[in-house]
C-alpha cells in the first residue's frame, strides 16, 4: 500500500468544489468522495474540512441546506453555486498550468538548457 | 428610529449566531457519528468506534474556532464561548503547534489568531502594564528570532477585559437603560398625580380633623405614615417582581450577552439598589399630599 500523501496547502478548497460539483453532499460525504476518487492516496484531516466549508460558503461558492441523510438523520448538504462553478473552473485552469510548468521544470534534461 | 433599528439588528445578529453555533454543533456531531457507524460496520464496538472517530476528527473546539473565524464571527463572541468552554473543561493541555509549519507566514504557528488574557497585579495601572509589555515585545527571546514584519514595533495592545467584553453590546444596553429610566419616571409622575388627586378629594376629611383640634404635626404624621406604608408595600412588591424578572430575563437573554448566565449575587445587588431608588421616588411622591394638605389646612 502506498503511503498517504499530505494535502498541499490551498488545494483542499479546490477538491471540495470538485466533490460537490458532482452532486450535493454532506461534510462526511465530501470526505468519503474525495477519498474514494483519490483511491485513499490522500490524507485529509477530518476536522480541517469544516473551516474550509464555512469559508467557501461565506464566500458564496457553495450553499448549504439541511436534509435527510442515507441513515435517516438530519444532515447539512452542500451544493455548488453558479459563482462556485466559475471559481472552480479558473482554479482548475490555474492548477493545471502550474503543474505543467513545474513538471516541465522538473523533467528538464541537461541538453535542453 | 435609528436606535431601535440598531437594537433590532443587534438582537437579530445575536440570534443568528446562536443558531449558527447550534447548527455547527449538529453538523460536527453528525460527522463523528456517521464515521463511527462506518467503523462499527468494520467490526469494532460502538464505544471504541466513537472514541476513534473523535480522535481522528481532531480537536473539535479548534475546528469550531476556525469555523467561526471563517464565517467572520467577532472576537467578543469567541471569547464568551471560550470562557464557557473553559468553565466546563476537565483537562487542560499546553497549546502545541507544529514548528515545521512556521515557514508559511499564513500558518497558525505565528499565533495571529491568539489573544492573551492576563491578570494585572493589584495597584498596577493599565499604562504601566502596557509599557512593560512593550519592552517585552521589543526584546524578543534570542532563541526565537522574528522577521521584521512580526517585530511588534507598536508594542502590544492592552485593553481591559470588561471593555473588550462589553464594547459590542454597550450602546444597546445603555439605550435599554435609558428607556427603562424614562418608564420609571413616567410611573413616578403617574403615582404623584394619583396621590394629588386623592389629597384633593380628602380635603373635607382634613377640614373636619382640623376643626376637631388636630394639630399640624398630627396631620403630617398621619399622611407620612400612609405614604410610608404605601412605599413599603410598593417596594416589597417591586422587589419580588424584580427577583423573578431578572431570572426570567437572564433565561431569555441571547447566548452572546455577557453575564447572561444564572442570576448571580451581582444581579441581586443591582435589584436591591434599584428598588431602593424606586422606594425613594415613591416616598417623595407620597409626601406631596401632606404638603398639599398642609397648605389647604
Amino acid at each position: 500500500v502506498d503511503k498517504q500523501l499530505d494535502l498541499l496547502q490551498g488545494t483542499l478548497d479546490m477538491l471540495i468544489l470538485k466533490a460537490v460539483s458532482l452532486g450535493p453532499l454532506h461534510g462526511y460525504g465530501i470526505l468519503l468522495r474525495i477519498q474514494q476518487i483519490s483511491k485513499d492516496r490522500l490524507e485529509i484531516q477530518q476536522g480541517s474540512l469544516y473551516p474550509a466549508l464555512y469559508r467557501l460558503e461565506h464566500q458564496g461558492w457553495i450553499a448549504s441546506e439541511w436534509g435527510e441523510s442515507e441513515n435517516k438523520r438530519k444532515a447539512k448538504y452542500y451544493r455548488l453555486t453558479a459563482a462556485g462553478k466559475r471559481r472552480f473552473q479558473t482554479e482548475a485552469e490555474k492548477w493545471n498550468r502550474m503543474t505543467d510548468v513545474i513538471a516541465g521544470i522538473l523533467g528538464t534534461k541537461p541538453e535542453e538548457v | 428610529m435609528i436606535l431601535w433599528s440598531r437594537i433590532r439588528s443587534w438582537l437579530s445578529a445575536t440570534l443568528r449566531r446562536s443558531r449558527m453555533e447550534s447548527e455547527m454543533d449538529a453538523e460536527l456531531r453528525f460527522h463523528v457519528e456517521a464515521y463511527a457507524e462506518d467503523l462499527v460496520r468494520g467490526g469494532i464496538t460502538r464505544e471504541e468506534a466513537m472514541r476513534r472517530a473523535r480522535l481522528e476528527f481532531g480537536g473539535i473546539e479548534r475546528v469550531k474556532e476556525e469555523g467561526r473565524e471563517a464565517r467572520g464571527v467577532t472576537f467578543f463572541e469567541t471569547l464568551v464561548q471560550d470562557l464557557r468552554y473553559g468553565a466546563t473543561a476537565e483537562l487542560w493541555t499546553p497549546l502545541q503547534y507544529d514548528g515545521r509549519n512556521i515557514i508559511s507566514f499564513q500558518s497558525r504557528e505565528w499565533g495571529h489568531h491568539l489573544r492573551m488574557l492576563g491578570r494585572v497585579r493589584p495597584g498596577i495601572s493599565k499604562e504601566q502594564a502596557r509599557r512593560e509589555l512593550e519592552s517585552i515585545a521589543h526584546n524578543p527571546v534570542r532563541e526565537f528570532p522574528r522577521p521584521p514584519w512580526a517585530s511588534l514595533e507598536q508594542g502590544l495592545i492592552v485593553n481591559s477585559l470588561q471593555h473588550d467584553l462589553t464594547v459590542g453590546v454597550r450602546p444597546a444596553l445603555l439605550a435599554a437603560l435609558a428607556a427603562v429610566t424614562l418608564v420609571l419616571l413616567i410611573a413616578c409622575v403617574n403615582v404623584t398625580n394619583l396621590l394629588l388627586a386623592r389629597g384633593a378629594q380628602r380635603r373635607g376629611e382634613f377640614a373636619v380633623r382640623t376643626a376637631l383640634g388636630a394639630g399640624r404635626m398630627r396631620m403630617m404624621r398621619q399622611l407620612l405614615t400612609e405614604s410610608l406604608l404605601l412605599a413599603t408595600f410598593g417596594g416589597a412588591l417591586g422587589m419580588a417582581i424584580a427577583e423573578f424578572g431578572v431570572r426570567a430575563l437572564a433565561a431569555l437573554s441571547p447566548p452572546g450577552l455577557p453575564q447572561a448566565g444564572a442570576p448571580t449575587g451581582r444581579h441581586r445587588i443591582r435589584v436591591r439598589i434599584f428598588d431602593y431608588h424606586a422606594g425613594r421616588a415613591d416616598d417623595w411622591a407620597d409626601s406631596a399630599p401632606a404638603r398639599f394638605a398642609d397648605r389647604s389646612a
